[in-house]
C-alpha cells in the first residue's frame, strides 16, 4: 500500500527564549499512514499527539527524524494543497459569517470567486448549517463553529483530511454524521488522521490506530488485532430461550470442561439514544 | 494558473487582515477621535497662526502620524501577531500559503485599512482648511480666529450622523458596529467635502487652503506610517505579549529622533534603511509657512519609506519562515 505519511525516528523538543530544551514532546516515533486508511492518533494528555499533528502539518519543524507527506517535505505548498485540516478549537475569524468563511478557506486554497461560492453552497448543505450560514461565527455554538470548521477542512476537496478532536462539541447526532462522513471520505480514498479523547468514536471508524504515552509510541496497529481476544471465542445466537441457553452452556462445560461466559449482546449507547430520538420522531410525526 | 491561485490566496489574506483591523472597536474610536480633534481644534483657537488654516493642515498631518501610527501598529500587531499566538494563523498555514506570502498579504491588508483611514483624515482636514480659509474672511479686528459654521457643521455633524447610522445598522441590519462606523464615517467625510465645495465661496478657499502642498506632506507621513507598519509586522511574528509593543514604541522613539541623530553622526546613515523617518514632518512646516514645495520634496521620504517597508517585510519574511507555529 502507497503510504501518505511516512513518520522515522520522530523527535521534538521545545526550547525557550534561550534555546534552552523545555520539554520533549515527541521522543523518536515511528509509523506510516496507507493511502485510504482511517488512522487514528491517540493518547492521553501531554503525550504527544497534537505536536505529532503539527509537525505532519508543517506547522512545527522536527528536532531529529524524518517526516514525509506525500513523499516529500510537509512544508511544500503541493502538499499542503492535497491536504485539509480541522484544529481541535475552530479558530476562526468571528466577524465572518459561516459563507464567508468557508469562502476566504476556499480563497487560500486558490479557488477563484466562483467556484468558492458554489463550493460553499455545497458544504453549507452538507454540514447542516444552512438556517445559519449568513450570520457571524462570532455568534455561534461550539458544535456549529466545528461544522464551520470541517466544512473548511473540506473546501478544497483534500486527499489526506487531519482531524484533530474531530467530534469535540457536537451532538451525538452531528457525532454519528461526521463519522459517516469519514468513512464515505475513506470509501472515496481519503485518507483520515484523528484524535480523539472519545475512544469509542476511534474505534468505529479506524482501521488502524498507534498509542501515545509520553512522546513514545505505545502500541500500534489494527484496531481489530488489538482490541481481538485471540484467547477466548464468542457464539451470538438469536432467539435463545432462558432455558436453552443454559442447556448450551451445559453442553459447552460438559465438551470443553470449563465454564462458559453467558451473556446477551449489548448495542452501544449512541445507538440506543439515536434509536430513541429517531422513535420519538417519528411518534411526533404520527401524533400530527 | 499557479499564480492566479497564489494572487487569490494573497487577496483572501488581505482581505481578512482589513477586515480585521476595521472590526476592532479601538480602530473606529481611533478614526471617530481623530476627525473629531481636526473639525474641532480650529474651532477653538483663538489667534491666528500665521496664516489660516495652519492649525487644520498642521492638526490633520498630525492625527495622521499619531493616531494613524497606532491605529496601524495595533492593527499588525493584531492581525500578525495575535494570529500566530492564538491559532488563527496555523489554519491558514496548512494551505498552500507560503510563510512569506502570509506576512506579505496580511502587511497589504493593514495598509489597505490605513489607507481608510488617512483617507477619511485627509479630507477631514482639507474640509477644515477650508473651513478656516472661509472664517478668516470673516474675521473681525480683534484678532479672533473665525471658521465656517457650515463647515463645521458638515464635517463634525457628519461624524455624528455617521455614528449614528452605524447604531442603526447594528440594531436593525445586524451589521458590526465598529467596522460599519469606520466606514460611514470615512464617507461622511467624503461627502462633507463634497458638499461644502457647492457652499458659496468655499471652492474658491481652496487654492489658499494650500491643499496640493498638503496633500503632498500627507503622502509622505503616509509612507512613514506605512512603513512603522511593515516594522511593526515584521516584529509581531516573533515578539509575543507585551515585548511587541514596547520594542515598536523603541522603533517609534527611534523614528522621531533618527534624523537628527544621523545629521550628528552621518556615519550612522544605514540606519536610514532600517527606520521609518518620522523626520518627514518638517513637510508639515513646509505647507504651514507657505513655502513653495516641489512634488519632488515628497517623493524622496516617499521612496525612502518604500525602502525602509522593504527592508522590514524581508526581515519578517525571514523571521517567520523558520518559527514553529502552534
Amino acid at each position: 500500500m502507497e503510504n501518505v505519511i511516512s513518520i522515522h525516528s520522530l523527535k521534538k523538543t521545545f526550547r525557550d527564549f534561550w534555546l534552552r530544551p523545555t520539554v520533549t514532546a515527541v521522543d523518536g516515533i515511528d509509523f506510516d499512514v496507507g493511502k485510504g486508511e482511517v488512522f487514528g492518533l491517540l493518547g492521553p494528555n501531554g503525550s504527544g499527539k497534537s505536536t505529532t499533528i503539527k509537525l505532519i502539518l508543517g506547522l512545527l519543524s522536527p528536532t531529529a527524524g524524518k517526516i514525509e507527506v506525500f513523499g516529500s517535505s510537509p512544508r511544500s505548498l503541493k502538499v499542503k494543497a492535497r491536504l485539509g485540516y480541522l484544529p481541535e478549537l475552530s479558530h476562526l475569524h468571528p466577524f465572518l459569517t459561516a459563507r464567508e468563511a468557508i469562502r476566504y478557506y476556499a480563497g487560500l486554497s486558490g479557488m477563484s470567486s466562483a467556484d468558492s461560492a458554489r463550493r460553499a453552497a455545497e458544504l453549507i448543505e452538507q454540514v447542516g448549517l444552512q438556517g445559519a450560514a449568513d450570520r457571524p461565527v462570532g455568534g455561534y455554538s461550539k458544535g456549529m463553529a466545528r461544522r464551520v470548521g470541517l466544512a473548511a477542512a473540506l473546501v478544497a476537496k483534500p486527499e489526506l483530511l487531519v482531524l484533530d478532536e474531530p467530534t469535540s462539541g457536537l451532538d451525538p447526532i452531528g457525532t454519528r454524521e461526521v463519522k459517516e462522513l469519514v468513512r464515505s471520505l475513506a470509501k472515496d480514498g481519503v485518507t483520515v488522521l484523528m484524535t480523539s479523547h472519545l475512544l469509542g468514536d476511534v474505534a468505529d471508524v479506524c482501521d488502524r490506530i498507534v498509542i501515545l504515552a509520553k512522546g513514545k509510541v505505545a502500541a500500534q496497529g489494527r484496531l481489530e488485532d488489538l482490541l481481538s481476544r485471540r484467547d477466548a471465542t464468542s457464539f451470538t445466537l438469536p432467539g435463545v430461550s432462558q432455558e436453552e441457553a443454559a442447556a448450551a452452556a451445559e453442553l459447552l462445560k460438559s465438551r470443553f470442561g470449563r465454564d462458559p461466559e453467558v451473556s446477551h449482546p449489548k448495542i452501544s449507547l449512541e445507538q440506543f439514544f439515536l434509536d430513541t430520538v429517531k422513535g420519538g420522531d417519528a411518534k411526533a410525526t404520527d401524533a400530527k | 494558473m499557479l499564480l492566479l491561485a497564489k494572487l487569490r490566496a494573497a487577496r483572501a489574506l488581505a482581505g481578512a487582515a482589513r477586515r480585521e483591523a476595521t472590526a476592532d472597536p479601538a480602530s473606529a474610536l481611533l478614526l471617530m477621535a481623530a476627525v473629531a480633534a481636526v473639525h474641532l481644534a480650529p474651532a477653538f483657537q483663538f489667534h491666528r497662526l500665521g496664516e489660516p488654516g495652519r492649525l487644520a493642515r498642521d492638526g490633520g498631518l498630525s492625527a495622521l502620524l499619531v493616531f494613524g501610527g497606532v491605529f496601524a501598529a495595533m492593527s499588525a500587531v493584531r492581525t500578525v501577531g495575535r494570529e500566530i499566538e492564538s491559532g488563527v494563523a496555523a489554519a491558514a498555514l496548512v494551505r498552500p500559503v507560503s510563510r512569506a506570502m502570509f506576512l506579505v498579504a496580511k502587511t497589504f491588508g493593514v495598509v489597505s485599512a490605513f489607507a481608510r483611514f488617512a483617507f477619511a483624515l485627509v479630507f477631514a482636514a482639507a474640509l477644515s482648511s477650508v473651513s478656516c480659509v472661509v472664517g478668516s474672511h470673516m474675521e473681525g479686528d480683534d484678532g479672533t480666529a473665525c471658521v465656517s459654521a457650515f463647515c463645521l457643521l458638515l464635517g463634525f455633524g457628519g461624524e455624528i450622523l455617521a455614528i449614528a447610522g452605524a447604531a442603526f445598522a447594528h440594531r436593525f441590519l445586524r451589521r458590526g458596529f465598529p467596522s460599519t462606523c469606520f466606514a460611514l464615517i470615512m464617507w461622511s467625510q467624503v461627502a462633507a467635502f463634497a458638499l461644502a465645495m457647492l457652499l458659496p465661496g468655499h471652492a474658491a478657499a481652496l487654492g489658499e487652503a494650500l491643499l496640493w502642498p498638503f496633500l503632498l506632506a500627507a503622502a509622505s507621513v503616509f509612507a512613514a506610517v506605512v512603513s512603522f507598519a511593515c516594522a511593526a509586522s515584521a516584529l509581531s511574528t516573533r515578539l509575543k505579549g507585551a515585548a511587541a509593543p514596547a520594542a515598536l514604541a523603541f522603533v517609534a522613539a527611534a523614528s522621531l529622533l533618527m534624523p537628527a541623530f544621523v545629521k550628528a553622526f552621518p556615519a550612522f546613515a544605514a540606519l536610514r534603511a532600517a527606520i521609518p523617518d518620522f523626520g518627514v514632518f518638517w513637510l508639515a512646516d513646509c505647507v504651514s509657512s507657505s513655502s513653495p514645495m516641489h512634488w519632488s520634496a515628497a517623493a524622496l521620504p516617499v521612496a525612502s519609506a518604500l525602502a525602509v517597508s522593504a527592508f522590514w517585510l524581508a526581515a519578517g519574511a525571514a523571521m517567520i519562515s523558520n518559527r514553529d507555529v502552534s
